[in-house]
């Protein structure tokens, strides 16, 4: 069954830490006042613009082995791919903040009010990723009662263009999941359009079966610890 | 204090109010226009440069810094028209085409208008045609480009390609940027340069029109 999603403002306003670490700036270092003030600003813009809403479907092994393999342009082996068949249960997700966010980004940079418009871009950017953490943390609500011990079950999303996973999936993911039912539409490119959408696929199963060593091909020349980051998180919840 | 140095100081405390207000002072004072751009908003803008490159502000800084600049440019670019005084330079910018990420490039766009250059910002969704055309019609002396995903980067190759049908190749320089792209990419599609940064631009475009 397909889900459409809306969701509380409250849980998606992004971090302030987050905003500014994506804007370059150390944790913990001294902001000047105006540097606050803006960052408050780009909160309450974030709050009247952001028009947060998510798509969400199930779906089997033998499904997904098909949308994994997208138009077969993928790195050979990824953890993707390693991981999905041992999954006990999945689903595609997509969500996006709409497109008001993005224009007032535009019209912030068109009035060379640019502290403003990329204060708001980086909110954006890690509201439209705590939306996807939301939606991850759904699906684990909702499958939890599946389980005897879902203590043992490590919950985690992944995307196409991430970790060799080739973007291009986006096209059969896009045609089973239907995000134009929210107002996502794919370009030819595989991009996403409105810009703050995230898309990916939920992966539920054992917890072992989300750690991997970072000796994949796509681990080559890739600097991301985010994947490290999560393992870690996995084993010590 | 000199009113040049106070444009540049207050340049960097980001007061675009009270830069545009020195800024007619100073050309009522009849100072001439490119000592007010090179003394005070260049030289200001430097002064922020070299602390960001330094982490002693962040990029939200630099922002502010940047639009008191342009309050000051939007009052002498008129007159540098008039005067026939040249930039240092002159660079086409745009987001290839099938992409909408254009927070990168608009940075970039700050930070070489910042340094001095003229900027034409095509925006984003960009056609080869559109960045050839403009190249030609502004005599630019590079072009930029910007991508956000691995399959719009591959786009740059086409405007490089109509560059050399259209045989501009070579004389004007192509640099590009954005998160997918590298050096070894920048290489394969014949692109003069990569940057990582809107300061490794500023840089690299500087060297470029050196000798202009
Ligand atoms: C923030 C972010 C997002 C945000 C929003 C995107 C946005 N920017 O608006 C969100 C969370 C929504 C998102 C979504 C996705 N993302 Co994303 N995202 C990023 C991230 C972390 C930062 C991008 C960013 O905004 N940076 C800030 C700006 C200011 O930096 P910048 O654009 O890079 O520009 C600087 C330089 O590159 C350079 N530069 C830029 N342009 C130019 C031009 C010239 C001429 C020069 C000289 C220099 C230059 O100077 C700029 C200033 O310093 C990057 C990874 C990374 N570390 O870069 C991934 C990244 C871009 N995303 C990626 C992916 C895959 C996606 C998704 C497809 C995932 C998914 N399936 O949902 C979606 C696609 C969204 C869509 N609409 O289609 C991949 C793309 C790689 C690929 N395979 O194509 C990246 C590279 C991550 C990765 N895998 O390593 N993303």
């Amino acid at each position: 069954m397909t889900e459409i999603i809306k969701f509380d403002m409250n849980d998606i306003i992004p971090g302030r830490e987050e905003v500014l670490r994506n804007q370059g700036v150390i944790p913990g270092a001294v902001l000047e006042d105006k540097i606050r003030d803006l960052l408050e600003q780009a909160i309450r813009e974030f709050q009247s613009l952001a028009e947060p809403v998510g798509v969400m479907k199930e779906v089997s092994i033998g499904d997904f082995k098909d949308i994994y393999k997208g138009e077969g342009r993928n790195d050979e082996p990824t953890p993707v791919a390693d991981i999905f068949p041992k999954a006990d249960c999945m689903a595609l997700f997509a969500v996006t903040l709409g497109q008001k966010i993005s224009d007032k980004i535009d019209q912030h940079f068109k009035a060379n009010n640019f502290a403003e418009g990329c204060m708001l871009d980086a909110g954006a950017s890690a509201g439209a990723d705590q939306a996807a953490e939301i939606m991850q943390r759904m699906y684990e609500q909702e499958i939890a009662e599946r389980f005897d011990d879902f203590d043992a079950i490590g919950v985690v999303r992944y995307s196409p263009g991430y970790c060799g996973w080739h973007i291009s999936a986006q096209k059969k993911l896009f045609g089973f999941l239907g995000p134009e039912k929210i107002g996502i539409t794919l370009r030819e490119t595989y991009l996403m359009d409105p810009l703050k959408s995230v898309s990916g696929v939920i992966i539920a199963g054992p917890k072992e079966i989300h750690q991997f060593e970072n000796n994949y091909p796509c681990c080559e020349n890739c600097d991301d610890q985010t994947c490290l980051e999560r393992m870690q998180a996995l084993k010590n919840a | 204090m000199d009113i040049l140095k106070q444009i540049s100081e207050s340049l960097q405390k980001g007061d675009h109010e009270k830069v545009a207000m020195l800024t007619s002072q100073a050309i009522e004072e009849k100072i001439p226009v490119k000592k007010i751009l090179d003394e005070g908003l260049i030289a200001g803008m430097n002064v922020v440069g070299e602390e960001f490159k330094h982490h002693r502000i962040f990029l939200p800084s630099v922002l502010l810094a940047a639009r008191a600049m342009y309050a000051g440019m939007d009052l002498i670019k008129p007159l540098m028209i008039r005067d026939n005084i040249p930039t240092i330079g002159k660079v086409v910018i745009g987001t290839i085409k099938g992409d909408l990420h254009d927070i990168g490039k608009n940075l970039v766009g700050i930070m070489l208008k910042g340094a001095g250059f003229e900027v034409i910002d095509l925006g984003n969704d960009v056609t080869p045609d559109r960045f050839v055309q403009a190249a030609k019609d502004e005599k630019a002396d590079a072009v930029g480009m910007s991508a956000l995903l691995t399959t719009t980067m591959t786009g740059m190759k086409d405007v490089i390609e109509l560059m050399k049908s259209e045989g501009i190749y070579g004389k004007i320089k192509v640099i590009i940027g954005g998160a997918p792209v590298n050096r070894e990419f920048a290489e394969q599609i014949g692109a003069d340069s990569y940057a990582y940064d809107g300061m490794k631009a500023v840089e690299i475009l500087k060297e470029y029109v050196k000798d202009k």
